[in-house]
């Protein structure tokens, strides 16, 4: 019993913090109280300012909110209302969360960076919100994400993966904005900051996608583009699970022959080599227009990693594992489902995530030639033909691919977490 | 090949009688090539014969080929020259057969099956229903003493506990023949006399053959009727001592002078194999 106890006690690796200097407490929470006061200020602003004011005209929800009264001929300023009162909404609730985190700083400081990531998230959403119209309110929400992020990065507490990768976007947006103030501070001289390829602020590019497609049309770009996303996403399913299948096959017939390994092999490599914007069209040709051929071309970037991964899984066992299934007599079939299989698990679902977000590119780049009108290339095609002069749109475009992709890999992702349960966590 | 419960799935070997030995060795040597023109002779002429329900330790220094004599009786090596029986059959047959329960070094348990689950996959493998794998893996469970272990993963346990689910697993299909390579090696102390007198334990409840190769004098005198002593490079066999301690074996076994003559016996067996 006693040694259970012991492997109990190292389990649980004393994570918590020693005494911490004067900086590392004061600093975070010196910093908090400046998002603190920076979202309530917002807040304030909002609910004082008339409704015709363009800080809330331009803003994403006012735009919105024009939009809906147009098509049903309502009173624009009782709408407006609503979008002032859900402007300040938000504001307080990036100010609720910036509050949770600074009673995290003051008495749990190992949750502290849990609670600021909300604080952090809610700033994102103004960021998407608040427009450049409203010049010094827009600056004031740069401001307050930097201080997130600089408190994020000195607050202590353990830093998750999603945690990780949501500062990390944090940080792009922030930089995104800031890189445009340089270009206009330079009258143009950076690259992407003047006409034609001119960057769009995130604030418009969520005003877009909260936008009719065409001048007063009667559908939402958002809404569209997830159509096309969810078209595209299906033909990369097919192509994913097709390419997955391939890939575990190969990798299985590799792993069990020397010699079609060392023959096949090479070809698979090579495959992946070949620019798959030159065969596509042939594939097309070959197969007809419709979704087969689009699921081919992604399955073809999907199967690679999968064979290549199974193949370094399956023949990851130690030899004392293996010699255990030969004191057992087992047959073959035993060896790879009880022994093989299992153990090559965590590579194989290293190479599905990977082709997850293959498989969404794959098909975005088999719908190209194969002509297909309502799925994301056709949509990235449209919006970069207008990039003069509506570069939002096309950047909307490339968010909801992304967003396609993101998903699949989270969906695997969460698979993965769900069928390693029962395995030791590992360090990675 | 399923078989219903009413028939033993295994193959059993026929009853020995007393005369006939479990495992016999004759002129047995092996061979590595290790590439080119070079070889390295790892056994040399080993003879040795042992009897049915008998406890033997095969003891050496590192390098004196005792485990690669336990891996030739196991089928998982073959040798170069020589002739050597299992239950009277070679040892391929004996291994098809599923004459003999293998404990490594390493506990070499699978880390996604539960403790319960990994004393079941040799009874999967060679096709025994599920209710009597349950039932069959509680009962080993328990004469290891971890009863109340079967839910948990492997790696939630010390190693000394995951060496005796490894011998759970070993024993789970009744073979008549369990053979240990250093399996408390890698344990300290305490630990390993703890699990010596474990083995010693489950040994007199469940009978048979052990073969046990270690390189701790105290262990294989402590466990043993006879050690058989190997000298290094080439592997052969120098001595082999009786041991004649009495049975029941208890700690106070070791404060015996007895044990001690027996320990002495063996370091100088060993000395003289070391030609020092």
């Amino acid at each position: 019993m006693l040694d259970v106890e012991a492997r109990e006690l190292t389990g649980l690796e004393a994570t918590r913090p020693g005494r911490e200097s004067a900086s590392q407490r004061w600093l975070p929470l010196a910093l908090t109280v400046g998002m603190l006061v920076i979202a309530a200020s917002l807040a304030g602003a909002y609910l004082a300012r008339p409704v015709d004011d363009p800080a809330l005209v331009e803003s994403t929800p006012g735009q919105l909110v024009l939009w809906i009264a147009g098509r049903r001929q309502l009173n624009p300023e009782a709408l407006l209302g609503d979008a002032r009162l859900a402007l300040a909404i938000m504001c307080l609730l990036a100010a609720g969360a910036t509050t949770l985190g600074l009673a995290a700083l003051w008495r749990r400081p190992e949750h502290s960076r849990r609670a600021l990531f909300w604080a952090l998230a809610g700033f994102d959403i103004l960021l998407l919100n608040v427009p450049v119209a409203a010049r010094g309110w827009y600056w004031l929400v740069l401001a307050a994400l930097a201080l997130a992020l600089l408190t994020l990065f000195v607050a202590p507490g353990p830093v998750s993966r999603a945690l990780g990768t949501f500062i990390v976007i944090s940080a792009l947006l922030l930089g995104w904005e800031v890189y445009i103030a340089l270009g206009q501070a330079t009258g143009g001289a950076l690259p992407l900051t003047d006409f034609p390829w001119k960057m769009p602020h995130w604030q418009a590019i969520a005003e877009q996608l909260l936008q009719p497609a065409r001048r007063n049309g009667p559908e939402l770009l958002v809404g569209i583009l997830a159509k096309a996303g969810w078209v595209t996403w299906r033909e990369a399913v097919v192509g994913f699970l097709a390419g997955s299948l391939l890939g575990f096959a190969l990798g299985t017939l590799f792993a069990h022959s020397r010699l079609l390994e060392r023959s096949l092999l090479p070809y698979a490599v090579a495959s992946q080599t070949v620019p798959i914007l030159a065969i596509a069209p042939m594939i097309v040709s070959a197969l007809g227009a419709g979704w087969v051929p689009v699921a081919v071309i992604s399955a073809y970037l999907t199967f690679f990693p999968v064979t290549v991964n199974t193949l370094r899984g399956l023949l990851s066992p130690e030899p004392m594992a293996l010699d255990l299934m030969r004191s057992y007599a087992a047959p073959p079939w035993a060896v790879l489902w009880k022994l093989r299989v299992p153990a090559a698990l965590p590579y194989i679902f290293t190479a599905l995530k990977v082709s997850a977000t293959g498989s969404v590119v794959g098909a975005i780049v088999g719908e190209l030639p194969s002509s297909r009108s309502d799925g994301l290339a056709a949509a990235i095609l449209r919006a970069s033909g207008n990039y003069a002069s509506e570069p939002e749109k096309l950047w909307a475009a490339i968010v909801m691919a992304s967003l396609v992709g993101l998903l699949f890999f989270a969906a695997i992702a969460l698979l993965e977490r769900g069928v390693m349960r029962s395995r030791p966590a590992d360090e990675s | 090949m399923r078989v219903d419960a009413s028939t033993p799935p295994i193959p059993k070997s026929d009853a020995q009688t007393p005369a006939a030995p479990v495992v016999s060795i004759r002129g047995v040597n092996k061979i590595f090539e290790t590439g080119g023109s070079e070889s390295v002779v790892a056994v040399q002429d080993i003879n040795l014969e042992i009897g049915a329900n008998e406890f033997v330790s095969l003891i050496g220094p590192s390098g004196c080929g005792k485990s690669t004599l336990l891996r030739l009786i196991a089928d998982l090596l073959t040798p170069t020259s020589g002739q050597l029986l299992v239950n009277g059959k070679p040892p391929r047959q004996a291994r098809l057969g599923r004459d003999y329960g293998f404990v490594f070094q390493a506990a070499t348990l699978y880390d996604w099956r539960t403790v319960s689950q990994n004393v079941q996959l040799p009874l999967e493998i060679m096709g025994y229903p599920p209710a009597r794998r349950a039932a069959r893996a509680r009962e080993m469970l328990q004469l290891v003493e971890l009863e109340k272990f079967g839910r948990h993963y492997p790696w939630q346990l010390s190693g000394g506990m995951q060496q005796r689910v490894a011998i759970a697993r070993a024993l789970a299909f009744e073979p008549p023949l369990l053979l240990m390579d250093e399996p408390f090696g890698a344990l300290d102390e305490f630990t390993r006399e703890r699990m010596n007198m474990e083995l010693l334990k489950i040994w007199g409840k469940t009978g048979g053959t052990v073969i046990f190769v270690t390189h701790s004098i105290a262990e294989a005198v402590f466990l043993s009727n006879r050690v058989v002593v190997m000298s290094p490079r080439p592997g052969r066999i120098t001595k082999v001592v009786d041991i004649g301690l009495p049975r029941p074996r208890t700690f106070e076994t070791r404060e015996d002078p007895r044990f001690f003559a027996a320990v002495t016996d063996v370091r100088e067996s060993l000395r003289e194999a070391y030609g020092a």
